[in-house]
């Protein structure tokens, strides 16, 4: 038995040096050779160098447009528009000229264009900020603007629910039908919304005060300013809601600081609300009252502990079950389903409720959808509070199943070693390092991907994902995957980048024959010491070869870079050059072609649709990508039949068409317009 | 699902046939075209080819080499132009396309284009980059490009001898030297320097001029306050001084860009004074006075709400964040208090 185990020993030893021989050799285009001659017969192009003699620019004279055009913007800076504007007329009549005569026009009018209708670009460029500057009846224009869209938006939701029944198509056939129930699920859950002022009447808010700071002597001020009141109001009003019911939540959370904070700023929006008083005054005496319970009756540490269970699992049914707020929207819905399909309408509520159950059970089981924060505040806590000898050896285990459904890996593993459970030690290792891996394969940044990696070699070094993650490492570390890597296409597609007033790389790099050297599909890595990788076709595959680079070219490509990174923003509203060429990102990520971008995420392009596709049927919805006409289509299946649908605009009156075909028959209901620019809470920061 | 995908095709040929449905998009507000794209043809091309990978237009294949110099040239100046008339002392510095400040940005570009195009257009780059300095408060290097001008037979000679007249006088303000020994003289001082600052506002009313001078004022404003603040256990009632400069502050600049940047600022004062409150009287013992503290962080928590409430401000993100730490803070100090 001992020899056996001898030999064992011996034969895992050569494996591990097989292994960590692999592993650590250099892969050939790397190989550094100590003796010269080797070095010399290895060398790949030797001679070869892939520059272009630098060019000096040639000195400018400009001509008669050049003069022109001197001549319009200096009087851009002494503020003469009209001499401006007469510049751009004879630039343009000079450019007809040019076409008429078959050549190529200057090019130069639009530049002109822009350089005398600055106030338009300003209002293209930050729209608010405009409007918040220009004339007093503009300022009122847009937030009475504001206040109108938000109302034809409420009535309209509403009339479009009444129009659901208004079926074109059926109405010739002679079989109107009755009002949606589903239609009306929003509707009602708007109306329990109360009289909140919306995103959009808090943003008309903002300018009618902007309106009574600019222009207070205005005729109109006192009507804006009645307004402004109004609106005022209201804000405060659900402000002063919200912090009532924050702190009575926190009050029947027993969380009487909570409460009592959230009392004094419904204070600070309303000195008299008699609630927030009130409220104080609870607050106050079940402090008192807590103190003197807290001081008397002995509790069981971990009480807290199992509370916050208790509350979850709680949760967790509310979760599975439908809440109040389903009851209440869903009421109307099973109500007008009975209503008008009878018992029958009642089976199909039913069937839909049991499928959204199952849905959320799956849920339950594969993800964490009740948060077990509370459990983990509560556990920390009891850690924090108990000595390690009177701690209760089942909290590291309550403690790391919450980690491990929160996601926190690190926090789960170290409780699990706490608990002693080898096993799912063990399992975690793996799930993390495998997580890691993932996270490092999807980074676009170099420095990124490699703390991750390291960070699997390093913490799980015993995991598959740490084997996988080893060579990834080493490849990294190569010369040629460090730094800014630009790939051939993306070369072809920025051919200034590599031009003479580039880095200036022979155009034979590009021409697709081998025979006289030729770039490989890996392109360029720009490495930060002022030296460039190239990595060229060979027949061993890609073969790279590092070439230092002048100041003067490395200069040249950087303003190349900066200036197509200008371009790019200003023509297609696309920063990536730019941030990358401001130090705004960190250079060391591939860019890579439109092309190359579409084979990665090509899916983009297609419609964004949602829904689900099951045995029994699909139902899909979504919008067609703007570019092409950006409108919303549907088809699936539903509890009553098969269907597909889609949104039709009408040009000229505020109503669009919704076509759907159902059994075969077209159905066609109209549907009010609704304002297009929806104003997000959040757009208020700005 | 045969019938589905029959009935899919016939409505996309509907929409051939349908007005108002075309290939095209219908426009749409939030989709906002850059204003150099807005007059370039290549953006009325279909946008089918900026879709179809290979089908798109080379970048600036409309555009004349010939007078590449003059393009460039053009687009640094009305992209500078675009800003010329901003109030810096209400809003931030404006941002160019690619999100950076105008006047930084601007400076790079003319050192690329020089580079680009040696000899090309000196005295209009000279005034641009003039122009780029004074708004980045760098009055000593405007001055020496508006000079490149002015001593030139360039038409906008006059414009940039009037340019060096008045930023001499600014250069000459801010380099004065605050002459004090006590920080006393050193408030009578800076006192007196934004005082000097009001006159030369009165001096160039509704120019750019006088939003720069309105600047440095508010400079000397909040250097008033950060010195109480830094000297506040060396001055007598030092935390009432700082309490009084930040409620002048306030008051003084309504119209500033950092209102909210200082009220914020001011909460945060409150909270120091909360927290150096809690490290001199330990809340556990009967020296500790729960009124004052709260007094204390009811103020921090008043002037964070205030931000918080407010509509249209970045700062409202931040002093969410700030009222929700103090909350927490007050909360833990008052259990440790009772």
């Amino acid at each position: 038995m001992g020899s056996w185990d001898c030999m064992k020993t011996n034969r895992n030893r050569v494996l591990l040096s097989v292994f960590l021989f692999v592993m650590l050799t250099p892969p050939v285009g790397a190989q550094d050779f100590s003796d010269p001659l080797m070095q010399k017969l290895n060398d790949f192009l030797p001679t070869y160098t892939p520059f272009t003699p630098l060019e000096s620019p040639d000195r400018y004279f400009p001509d008669e447009v050049g003069k022109k055009i001197a001549d319009a913007i200096v009087h851009a800076y002494l503020q003469n528009p009209t001499v401006v504007e007469q510049r751009t007329r004879e630039l343009a009549e000079h450019d007809t000229k040019l076409i008429t005569a078959g050549e190529q026009p200057t090019g130069l009018t639009s530049y002109l264009v822009t350089l005398v209708d600055q106030r338009a670009t300003e209002a293209d460029r930050d729209p608010d900020l405009a409007t918040a500057s220009s004339s007093p009846d503009a300022l009122l224009q847009y937030a009475d603007r504001l206040l109108t869209d938000e109302k034809r938006e409420r009535r309209g939701r509403r009339f479009n629910w009444l129009l659901s029944t208004f079926d074109v198509a059926r109405l010739f056939l002679g079989a109107p039908q009755v009002p949606s129930g589903y239609g009306a699920q929003g509707v009602i859950s708007e109306w329990s919304d109360g009289n909140d002022p919306a995103p959009r009447e808090r943003k008309a808010l903002v300018f009618y005060r902007e309106f009574l700071r600019r222009f207070p002597d205005d005729e109109r001020a006192t009507e804006v300013a009645q307004k402004a009141r109004d609106l005022e109001a209201r804000r405060k009003q659900a402000m002063l809601n919200a912090e009532l019911g924050r702190a009575e939540a926190a009050f029947k959370k027993q969380d009487y600081w909570g409460a009592n904070f959230h009392y004094q700023l419904a204070l600070l929006i309303d000195e008299s609300s008699t609630p927030a008083r009130s409220g104080l005054a609870q607050v106050e005496a079940r402090l008192q009252q807590k103190d003197d319970l807290a001081t008397s009756v002995p509790r069981d540490p971990l009480a807290e502990v199992k509370q916050a269970e208790w509350e979850h699992d709680k949760q967790t049914f509310q979760y599975l079950l439908p809440g109040s707020g389903f009851v209440k929207d869903n009421f109307v819905v099973a109500g007008t389903q009975i209503a008008t399909e009878g018992l029958a309408g009642a089976a199909t509520f039913g069937t839909l409720t049991m499928v959204q159950t199952i849905a959320k059970l799956f849920r339950l089981a594969t993800g964490n959808p009740v948060p077990r924060q509370q459990i983990i505040t509560a556990g920390e806590q009891y850690i924090h509070d108990t000595p390690p000898d009177a701690r209760d050896p089942e909290i590291y285990d309550t403690l790391a199943k919450s980690y491990e459904k929160e996601g926190r890996l690190d926090k789960a593993l170290s409780y699990y070693q706490l608990a002693g459970k080898e096993d799912a030690q063990a399992r975690l290792q793996e799930q993390a390092g495998e997580t890691i891996l993932q996270m490092a394969k999807k980074s676009e940044h170099q420095e990124q991907k490699e703390s991750y990696l390291r960070a699997v070699v390093d913490r799980y070094p015993t995991t598959k994902a740490a084997h996988e993650a080893a060579p990834l490492l080493r490849e990294l570390s190569l010369p040629a995957n460090r730094g800014l890597r630009l790939t051939k296409a993306f070369l072809r597609e920025h051919e200034e980048l590599t031009g003479t007033g580039g880095l200036g790389l022979k155009p034979e790099l590009f021409d697709g024959d081998v025979d006289n050297v030729e770039l490989a599909d890996e392109g360029i890595t720009l490495i930060g010491s002022g030296e460039v990788a190239l990595q060229f076709q060979s027949d061993h595959g890609p073969r790279t070869k590092i070439y230092a680079i002048s100041n003067q070219r490395w200069e040249q490509f950087w303003r190349q870079f900066r200036e197509k990174g200008y371009d790019q923003a200003a023509k297609r509203g696309d920063l990536e050059l730019a941030r990358l060429a401001q130090g705004a990102e960190a250079a060391d990520q591939t860019l890579k072609s439109k092309r190359e971008k579409n084979d990665d995420d090509g899916w983009r392009m297609l419609p964004y649709l949602s829904g689900s596709v099951g045995g029994s049927g699909v139902d899909l919805h979504g919008s067609l990508p703007k570019e092409f006409i950006g409108t919303r289509l549907a088809f699936g299946s539903d509890q009553r039949s098969a269907y597909v649908g889609m949104e039709v605009p009408l040009p000229f009156i505020p109503v669009d068409f919704l076509l759907l075909g159902r059994n075969g028959l077209p159905s066609l209901y109209p549907r009010i317009r609704l304002p297009e620019q929806s104003i997000k809470d959040e757009s208020l920061y700005r | 699902m045969k019938r589905i995908a029959v009935f899919l095709f016939s409505l996309s040929s509907l929409l051939f046939v349908l007005p108002g449905c075309s290939l095209w998009s219908r426009s749409s507000p939030t989709a906002k075209r850059p204003p150099l794209a807005s007059s370039s043809a290549k953006d009325d091309a279909p946008l089918v080819t900026s879709i179809i990978p290979g089908l798109g237009a080379k970048d600036g294949a409309e555009s004349n080499p010939q007078y590449v110099t003059e393009a460039d040239l053009l687009k640094i100046v009305s992209e500078l132009q675009r800003t010329a008339a901003k109030d810096t002392y209400r809003f931030p510095i404006p941002k160019d396309v690619t999100g950076a400040n105008i006047y930084k940005a601007t400076l790079t570009r003319l050192q690329d284009y020089e580079a680009k195009h040696p000899g090309a257009y000196g005295e209009i780059l000279a005034f641009t980059r003039g122009r780029a300095y004074e708004g980045l408060r760098e009055y000593e290097k405007a001055i020496a490009q508006y000079q490149v001008v002015s001593q030139s037979k360039h038409a906008l000679k006059e414009e940039a001898a009037k340019a060096i007249e008045v930023l001499t006088h600014f250069r000459d303000l801010k380099r004065a030297p605050l002459a004090a020994t006590t920080p006393l003289d050193y408030l009578k001082s800076l006192d007196q320097q934004i005082s000097a600052w009001q006159e030369l506002q009165k001096q160039y009313p509704k120019t750019l001029y006088e939003t720069l001078a309105q600047e440095e004022e508010e400079h000397l404003d909040q250097a008033k306050v950060a010195f109480l603040v830094i000297n506040r256990h060396r001055i007598e009632d030092g935390n009432e001084s700082v309490v009084l400069a930040y409620n002048q502050l306030l008051t003084k600049h309504r119209e500033s860009k950092y209102q909210y940047r200082y009220q914020v600022e001011f909460g945060d004062f409150y909270f120091t004074l909360a927290q150096e409150y809690v490290a001199q009287n330990d809340p556990q013992s009967l020296q500790f006075d729960t009124s004052t503290f709260e007094a204390v962080g009811r103020s921090a928590v008043r002037l964070y709400a205030q931000v918080a409430q407010e509509d249209g401000i970045i700062e409202k993100l931040e002093a969410k964040g700030k009222l929700e730490a103090l909350e927490a803070y007050m909360a833990k100090i008052g259990k440790l208090s009772r």
